[in-house]
């Protein structure tokens, strides 16, 4: 019998109009976030209307308020958007290679070790510049990481959703504790008090401007092999089957979620419960595609940062709430939730 | 042309479970590997289709070994479905089945073509999977979830299809609509199938080729009838049997009995 071709009659009667759909919620994020960060330079300590904070960005003219939204307000918005793209790039890729909808850079300790690493970069050398803190972070991320994975393949429990989860609690603890004891012991506590908390205060310029090149370096891997990382959804077996490469995969996303989280610990400090939550967000508006959860989750981290920021000024000014624990209000019932529900599956 | 194992040796981490496995597997024809629970026929398949690296020896594809190619282009040879799948529940049937051309794609966020919808409209076709394209599987019965995976392996147009247990958990008509699919695939469009199949009876029905292991070794090799013989039945099941022509197909099947039965049969003086 001579081979059928598939024929060419087959047409989809489904307009593909996806593309525009995501385009669309893309742009709807974009303004809210651009809103969003029209109240936060407003709101805080010292009240700004948004005549003044347009001024004070577009023309030259310099008095208490124009120095305020300069100095203070635009650093620290611009790392509170930082934090929110690492964060939550982080927590999509993390969520994509262990297919565990409870990984997180909070969750799984990456966020611990990065705060150790950090508290050993201020004890062994105090002057250390901010490239020098992200290297140690990173570093303390990657120990924290190795920890974890030792954990999660060995023994009985390998490959439980919830196992992880709570193997990487424990790590987490371990390097929480050990980092308070040595900051105690070698008097850096008042260093590293609002670090451990996660706060975005008094953030300069100079800071942002170091740590922007990891934030896009970071995104465009992540957009790189999002593609791939939507096949791992699929089970291993799948992957090969497609042509995916696993070891490259996992390889490039983990070290990409050690260079977000790393980074954005050394400059504001383990925000938690960003990174867990903002993929489930995106994934809930976009699909399950990570081409797009992954952008998306980037603006949307941004927007739940910011807001979270907003909340922790405007609570009892003019005294702050640690943005870590803003997010924690937000992310423990979150958490809770995921662990009761079903595993997926 | 043909698929050629020479001298592979398989298995996992520090286990080796096939030694020295030497088989030809005809190309355009349908084979089923069988044996019996934990004889090591899904590691083979896995090794075939390069799941699982061979500890030794070569799997050769026209004259290359499929283990030194790249794995991407590969995949526009063989398509793989593998024992229980997994996908999240809320994904519809059609995107699962998009994912099949993940492997002719290049780009990210790349639209699909328009070969591509082509693809994914016959397969849905083939599948008979209209009513389901935009419900999530998790909604699906067993059977249509699996047509959606089977979907899914065929969208990514490959000559060769590998399928580890596809009728497993279905019930008998599920499992028929599956092996009349493998067939039409087979004689319409000239498909390669090798599939691992539990239940003897189908893979003499459906298969042209047959593979029969124990213990990680082949101890049989050919056409239905050459291997569904009683002393194959023997050897690899440990089973007494009778082999019957069934009229309808030309296909020989099996009737199988425990040795304990024929004893107890014997004693009460029945005919065997």
């Amino acid at each position: 019998m001579v081979r059928k071709e598939i024929s060419s009659s087959y047409t989809s009667d489904r307009n593909t109009s996806f593309f525009g759909k995501f385009t669309g919620q893309m742009i709807v994020a974009l303004l809210i976030l651009g809103l969003g960060s029209f109240v936060f330079l407003s709101v805080g300590a010292r009240s700004i209307s948004l005549e003044m904070i347009w001024n004070s960005i577009w023309s030259g003219s310099v008095n208490t308020d124009s120095i305020v939204i300069n100095t203070i307000r635009i650093p620290r918005l611009l790392v509170a958007f930082i934090c929110g793209i690492h964060f939550a790039v982080a927590g999509a890729l993390m969520q994509g290679i262990t297919n565990n909808p409870m990984a997180s850079p909070s969750i799984l300790g990456v966020n611990a070790g990065a705060s150790f690493g950090l508290a050993i970069a201020m004890i062994a050398f105090p002057m250390a510049s901010l490239n020098m803190t992200i290297l140690f972070s990173f570093l303390g991320a990657g120990l924290a990481t190795a920890c974890i994975l030792y954990l999660a393949n060995r023994g009985m429990a390998k490959g439980s959703k919830v196992y992880l989860a709570l193997a990487g609690t424990a790590i987490s603890a371990i390097f929480m504790a050990i980092t308070q004891a040595l900051v105690v012991f070698f008097d850096v506590a008042q260093d590293m008090s609002y670090w451990t908390a996660g706060g975005i205060g008094g953030v300069r310029m100079e800071q942002v401007l170091l740590v922007a090149p990891w934030t896009l370096i970071g995104v465009l891997i992540a957009l790189a092999i999002s593609k791939q990382i939507t096949l791992l959804s699929l089970g291993d077996e799948v992957v090969v089957g497609l042509g995916g490469k696993l070891t490259q995969i996992r390889l490039l996303a983990g070290l990409t979620v050690l260079l977000l989280s790393g980074s954005a610990v050394a400059i504001a400090g383990p925000i938690g419960f960003v990174g867990l939550i903002v993929p489930h967000m995106a994934r809930y508006m976009v699909g399950l595609s990570y081409e797009k959860v992954i952008p998306f989750s980037a603006v949307l981290g941004a927007i739940v940062v910011i807001v979270a920021d907003t909340v922790a000024r405007v609570v009892s000014p003019p005294f702050e709430v640690p943005l870590g624990a803003v997010t924690a209000l937000v992310g423990v019932p979150f958490f809770l939730y995921l662990a009761n529900r079903k595993e997926a599956n | 042309m043909a698929f050629e194992l020479q001298h592979v040796s398989t298995g996992y981490e520090h286990k080796i479970i096939s030694k020295d496995v030497d088989i030809r597997i005809p190309l355009e024809k349908v084979t089923a590997l069988i044996g019996s629970n934990g004889c090591g026929k899904s590691t083979l398949l896995k090794t075939i289709c390069r799941i699982i690296a061979p500890k030794g020896g070569s799997v050769i594809l026209n004259g290359e070994d499929i283990h030194k190619k790249d794995t991407k282009e590969l995949a526009k040879q063989l398509a793989i479905l593998p024992q229980n799948p997994m996908a999240p529940g809320s994904l519809t049937v059609r995107d699962l089945i998009s994912y099949g051309r993940a492997p002719h794609k290049s780009g990210i966020l790349q639209r699909e073509s328009q070969r591509d919808r082509e693809l994914i409209d016959w397969a849905i076709d083939v599948t008979d999977l209209h009513n389901f394209a935009h419900i999530p599987i998790q909604n699906l019965s067993g059977g249509q979830r699996q047509r959606a995976w089977i979907a899914m392996a065929i969208a990514q147009d490959t000559d060769i299809l590998f399928l580890d247990e596809p009728t497993s958990y279905l019930d008998i008509s599920h499992q028929m609509d599956v092996l009349e699919l493998v067939e039409r695939l087979n004689q319409e469009y000239k498909k390669t199938v090798i599939m691992v199949i539990h239940e003897l009876n189908q893979a003499a029905r459906y298969a042209d080729h047959i593979i029969a292991m124990k213990d990680g070794d082949v101890h049989f090799q050919g056409t239905p009838h050459e291997v569904l013989t009683e002393e194959m039945l023997s050897k690899i099941f440990g089973v007494d049997s009778i082999i019957l022509n069934d009229p309808r197909t030309n296909r020989p099947y099996c009737i199988a009995y425990t040795h304990a039965s024929v004893e107890k049969a014997k004693q009460a003086g029945g005919a065997l």
